[in-house]
C-alpha cells in the first residue's frame, strides 16, 4: 500500500515538472473549430499518449507544438508553452522550436534523397557541414533506431528502397538526428505491419527514457503498451487526462470509458 | 530571416516579369504601328488594295484577314472532328496500354516538329502533290489549310482529351446502370459535361492557327498583289506571312514598316481575345503541355 | 444494331487517334529518306559554299546552339523563380490570378510579333543590332510563358508531405524548398526546361527578325555578332534553291540536322529524368 502510495506521488510530482503546456488552445481551419480551450500538459522524458476517434483533432493539437499548424493555414489562439516559454508569441522563431521539438509522420516520409542524405538532411540545413560530424551523426542516431546494421551497406541508395518499417525508423532517425527534446509521433504504425509495429514500439520505450515522446493513436492497446500519461479528445475538448494506469483502470468519463471498451473509434 | 525575404521578393519579381513583357511587347509594337492605323483608320482594315510600293502607297488589309481566316478556318475544320475523335480514344477507351504508350509520345512528338521542317515538307511534298491532282500551282488555301491541321490537331487532342477525362467518373457510372451503351454515354454524357473544355480547345487551335507563320508561310504561295480568294484553290497572302515577306524589304521607320507592326498590333488583338476567351471557358487554367 | 454503332464509334476515333502518330512517323520517315544522303563530314563541319548549294553548314548549327543556350540561360532562371513564386508563395489574390492570365496571355502571342518586338526594342531600341543577343533575349520571351508553367507544375507535384517532414525538421521554407522541393521537382523541370530549348531551337521568325539572316562566312563569337540559325538556314535556302537538285538536297540535310539537334535535346532530357528519378526514390520510382 504504501509502495502504491509513492508511486504514484512520484508520477504526481513529474506532472508538475511539465515540459509542454498549452492553455485555452484554440484552432480553426477556416470555419472549423477544430480544438476548443485545450488545457494540457505534457510530462517531460515520459511516454504521452494522445488517444481518439479519429477526426477528434488529436493530430491538430500535436502539430500546434510545433507549429506546423500554422503552415497548413490554420488560425491559432491561445498559449503553447515549452520550457515556460509560449512558442507563439512573436520572438519566438518557428525554426528554433521544431528543431527542438521534432516530428514523425503517419506514413513513413523518406526525402526524396539517399538514406545517409535524409538523416543528415536536418543538420545540414542547420548549417552543419563538418563530414565527419555528419557521418558520426548519421552512423549514431541510425544505431539508435536499430537501422546500422541493415543499412550500413548501402548508405547511398534511395531511402525508398528500405521497407515501410525501416523507412519509419529512418524517419525516427532522422527526426532525432537534430537533437530535439520532444518527439511527436502522429499514428506512427497505423501504416506498418505488426512486427514493424512490433519493433517501433519497443524503439520508443528505449527512447523515453531520454527524450519526451508524445504518440497519437486511436489504438487504445498501444496507448496501453506505451503510455504512462494518456490524453483523451473528443470533438476537439480534452475529455480526460492523467496517469495511464489511472485511466485505463478506472475512467472518469463515460466517453473514455466507451472508448477504451472499443465502443466507438 | 532576411535571406527569406529576399528570395520572396526575387521569385515575386520573376513572376511580375511576364505582365512587364507583355506591355512592352504591346507598347512598342502599338507605339510603331499608331501611326499608320491613325492615318488610314478604318479603310486599313477594309481597304480592297495592299501596294506598298505604289504612289501614294495603299494599305488595305481584307483579302488579306480574308486569306487569313480561310486558312485558319479550313486547318480547324480538318483538325477539330479528327482531334476531338482522337481526344475520346485517348480519354475513353484507350484504357493507358501499350497502344496509348506509343500514341501520346507520338502526338507530342508531331507538336515538337518545327514549324519551318513542317512548312519544308509542304513546300516539297504536299504542294506539288496538290498540284498533280488538281492542277495549278499547288500553293493554295487547301495546302496551308492541311500543314496548319496537322500543327494544331496536338493542341485540339490534348486540350480535349484534359477535359474529357475530367468528367467525373460518376456520370459516366450513373448512365451506364441505366443501360446506356459506353458510346452512348460519351456521345449524350461526357462530351456535353465536357463540352467547355473541348470548346475552348478548339478556340485555342484557332489562335494558334492565326499566329502561326513559317509553315503556312511556305505553302500558301503569298501573291504579290493580295486578292480576295474565291476557291481553296487560290493563292493567297496571311497577316503573319505579309510580315515576313515584306519585313526583309521594309525601310526602318517607312510607312511600309509601320504597316508590318500595325499587322502585328492586329494579330496581338485577335489571339488576345482568343485567349481571354480560353482562359475564361477553362476558368484560369490552361494545361501545362500546351504553349 | 447498337452493338455495329459502338463497333463504328470506337474504331473512328481509334483511326483518329493514330493520325497525329502516323503524321510524325511519315515526316520523320520522309526526312531521313530523303535526307540521309545529304549527311557527310563535309556538311556538318563544313562553311556554305556557292550560295548554300554545296558544303557545308557548321556556322548556323553553332549559331542555333550559341542563340538557344543564351535563351535558356536567361529564360531558366526567370521561369523557375516565377513558378516557385506560384506554387509555393503566391496568395490566392487578384494580383496572382492576374500574373497567371498574363502568362498565358504571352504564350498566346504569335510568335512573329515578338520578332517585330525585338526588332524595335532590342535590335534598334536598345542598340543591340541583328545579333545573337537579340535573338536569344526575344527567344526567351517566347519561351518565358513554358518555362514558367513547366516550373510552376513541377513544383506543385512535389507531395505536401515532403515539406512538412522538412519544416518538422526546422528547415525554414527556402532551405525546404531548395534542398527538398527543387530536388523532387528537378526531373520534371529539367525535362521541360529542355523541351522549351526545343522550341527555341526551331523558332525561325523571332530569330529571323532579331538575330538578321547573318552572315555564313565565319563562326560566331561574340554575343554581339549575327548569326544565322538551323531553321532560318533551311527557310533561306528552300525559298531560294531548292528548285535544283542540289540546293534540294541541302535543304533536306539542313531540316534532318534541325530535327536530329532537337532530338538531340529532348532525348536525353528524357533519359536524365529517369536516372533523377531513379536516384531519388530508387527502383520504386
Amino acid at each position: 500500500m504504501a509502495m502504491q502510495v509513492k508511486k504514484t506521488l512520484l508520477r504526481r510530482a513529474l506532472e508538475y515538472k511539465p515540459i509542454l503546456k498549452s492553455e485555452k488552445l484554440n484552432v480553426w481551419y477556416g470555419r472549423v473549430h477544430a480544438l476548443k480551450d485545450v488545457d494540457v500538459i505534457i510530462p517531460s522524458k515520459r511516454i504521452t499518449a494522445i488517444m481518439g476517434p479519429s477526426g477528434c483533432g488529436k493530430s491538430t493539437l500535436l502539430k500546434a507544438f510545433n507549429r506546423l499548424l500554422e503552415v497548413e493555414g490554420a488560425r491559432v489562439e491561445g498559449k503553447v508553452y515549452f520550457h515556460d516559454v509560449d512558442i507563439y508569441s512573436d520572438s519566438v522563431d518557428p525554426y528554433t522550436i521544431r528543431r527542438k521539438i521534432g516530428m514523425v509522420f503517419q506514413k513513413p516520409i523518406p526525402l526524396p534523397m539517399s538514406i545517409y542524405d535524409n538523416v543528415a538532411y536536418g543538420l545540414r540545413v542547420n548549417g552543419v557541414k563538418d563530414k565527419r560530424l555528419l557521418d558520426e551523426v548519421v552512423r549514431e542516431n541510425l544505431e539508435k533506431v536499430g537501422l546500422w546494421d541493415e543499412v550500413k551497406d548501402r548508405l547511398r541508395d534511395s531511402a525508398f528502397n528500405l521497407s515501410g518499417g525501416q523507412q519509419q525508423r529512418l524517419c525516427i532517425a532522422r527526426a532525432l538526428a537534430v537533437e530535439p527534446e520532444v518527439i511527436l509521433l502522429d499514428e506512427p504504425t497505423s501504416s506498418l505491419d505488426p512486427a514493424s509495429t512490433k519493433r517501433i514500439e519497443e524503439l520508443l520505450k528505449r527512447l523515453s527514457g531520454d527524450y519526451t515522446i508524445v504518440i497519437v493513436t486511436h489504438n487504445v492497446h498501444q496507448a496501453m503498451r506505451l503510455a504512462e500519461r494518456v490524453v483523451f479528445i473528443f470533438e476537439g475538448r480534452i475529455v480526460e487526462q492523467g496517469d495511464a494506469e489511472e485511466i485505463f483502470k478506472n475512467p472518469r468519463s463515460i466517453l473514455t470509458k466507451a472508448y477504451i471498451k472499443g465502443d466507438f473509434s | 530571416m532576411r535571406g527569406e525575404g529576399l528570395i520572396k521578393t526575387f521569385t515575386f519579381l520573376c513572376a511580375g516579369s511576364s505582365i512587364l513583357v507583355v506591355f512592352l511587347i504591346f507598347g512598342y509594337t502599338l507605339s510603331e504601328g499608331l501611326p499608320v492605323l491613325m492615318k488610314y483608320g478604318l479603310s486599313f482594315l477594309t481597304g480592297l488594295h495592299w501596294k506598298p510600293y505604289a504612289d501614294p502607297p495603299q494599305f488595305g488589309l481584307l483579302p488579306t484577314i480574308i486569306g487569313t481566316l480561310s486558312v485558319s478556318g479550313l486547318a480547324i475544320s480538318i483538325a477539330a472532328p479528327i482531334g476531338i475523335l482522337a481526344a475520346i480514344y485517348l480519354a475513353e477507351y484507350s484504357g493507358g496500354g501499350f497502344f496509348k504508350n506509343l500514341i501520346e509520345p507520338a502526338t507530342q512528338l508531331l507538336v515538337s516538329i518545327p514549324s519551318v521542317v513542317l512548312g519544308f515538307i509542304g513546300l516539297v511534298f504536299l504542294v506539288p502533290t496538290l498540284a498533280k491532282i488538281f492542277g495549278g500551282w499547288g500553293f493554295s488555301i487547301l495546302a496551308g489549310g492541311i500543314v496548319l491541321a496537322a500543327m494544331t490537331l496536338p493542341h485540339i487532342i490534348c486540350i480535349s482529351s484534359d477535359a474529357i477525362r475530367a468528367v467525373p467518373r460518376e456520370y459516366r457510372y450513373a448512365s451506364l446502370a441505366l443501360g446506356a451503351s459506353k458510346w452512348q454515354t460519351v456521345r449524350r454524357v461526357v462530351l456535353p459535361a465536357a463540352r467547355s473544355g473541348i470548346l475552348a480547345s478548339i478556340i485555342l487551335g484557332l489562335g494558334n492557327a492565326i499566329g502561326e507563320t513559317m509553315a503556312v508561310l511556305m505553302v500558301i504561295g503569298n501573291p504579290e498583289v493580295p486578292y480576295i480568294p474565291t476557291s481553296i484553290f487560290d493563292r493567297v497572302r496571311v497577316l503573319t506571312s505579309t510580315i515576313v515577306i515584306e519585313f526583309n524589304y521594309a525601310v526602318w521607320g517607312s510607312d511600309q514598316m509601320r504597316a508590318l507592326f500595325a499587322i502585328g498590333v492586329i494579330l496581338f488583338i485577335i489571339t488576345a481575345a482568343v485567349n481571354l476567351l480560353a482562359f475564361h471557358i477553362l476558368g484560369g487554367r490552361i494545361h501545362a503541355k500546351e504553349i | 444494331m447498337r452493338r455495329r454503332s459502338e463497333f463504328i464509334a470506337e474504331g473512328l476515333t481509334w483511326i483518329a487517334s493514330l493520325i497525329p502518330a502516323i503524321l510524325a512517323g511519315a515526316i520523320i520517315s520522309f526526312l531521313l529518306f530523303n535526307g540521309a544522303s545529304a549527311i557527310s563530314w563535309r556538311f556538318i563541319t563544313g562553311f556554305p559554299e556557292r550560295g548554300g548549294l554545296e558544303g557545308g553548314i557548321l556556322p548556323a548549327i553553332i549559331g542555333s546552339i550559341y542563340i538557344s543556350a543564351l535563351c535558356m540561360l536567361i529564360a531558366a532562371p526567370i521561369g523557375i523563380g516565377a513558378g516557385t513564386y506560384l506554387a509555393e508563395y503566391a496568395p490566392d489574390n487578384l494580383f496572382t490570378k492576374i500574373v497567371r492570365f498574363f502568362v498565358e496571355l504571352l504564350a498566346g502571342i504569335p510568335s512573329i510579333v515578338i520578332g517585330l518586338f525585338g526588332y524595335v526594342f532590342l535590335v534598334h531600341g536598345l542598340g543591340l543590332g541583328f545579333s545573337i543577343l537579340s535573338g536569344a533575349i526575344a527567344l526567351a520571351f517566347m519561351i518565358l510563358p513554358w518555362t514558367v508553367r513547366v516550373s510552376e507544375e513541377a513544383i506543385r507535384a512535389v507531395p505536401r508531405d515532403y515539406r512538412y517532414a522538412s519544416l518538422a525538421l526546422g528547415a525554414s521554407k527556402w532551405k525546404t524548398i531548395r534542398n527538398v522541393v527543387y530536388a523532387a521537382a528537378r526531373p520534371a523541370i529539367m525535362t521541360g526546361l529542355m523541351l522549351g530549348l526545343g522550341k527555341a531551337v526551331g523558332e525561325t521568325a523571332v530569330v529571323m527578325m532579331t538575330a538578321g539572316m547573318g552572315i555564313t562566312g565565319y563562326i560566331p563569337v561574340s554575343p554581339l555578332d549575327s548569326a544565322r540559325t538551323l531553321p532560318v538556314h533551311l527557310y533561306l535556302i528552300a525559298g531560294e534553291i531548292a528548285n535544283t537538285s542540289e540546293g534540294l538536297k541541302m535543304a533536306y540535310g539542313t531540316a534532318l540536322v534541325l530535327l536530329a539537334l532537337f532530338l538531340m535535346v529532348s532525348i536525353p532530357s528524357l533519359m536524365l529524368r529517369n536516372y533523377f528519378i531513379r536516384r531519388l526514390y530508387g527502383d520504386a520510382g
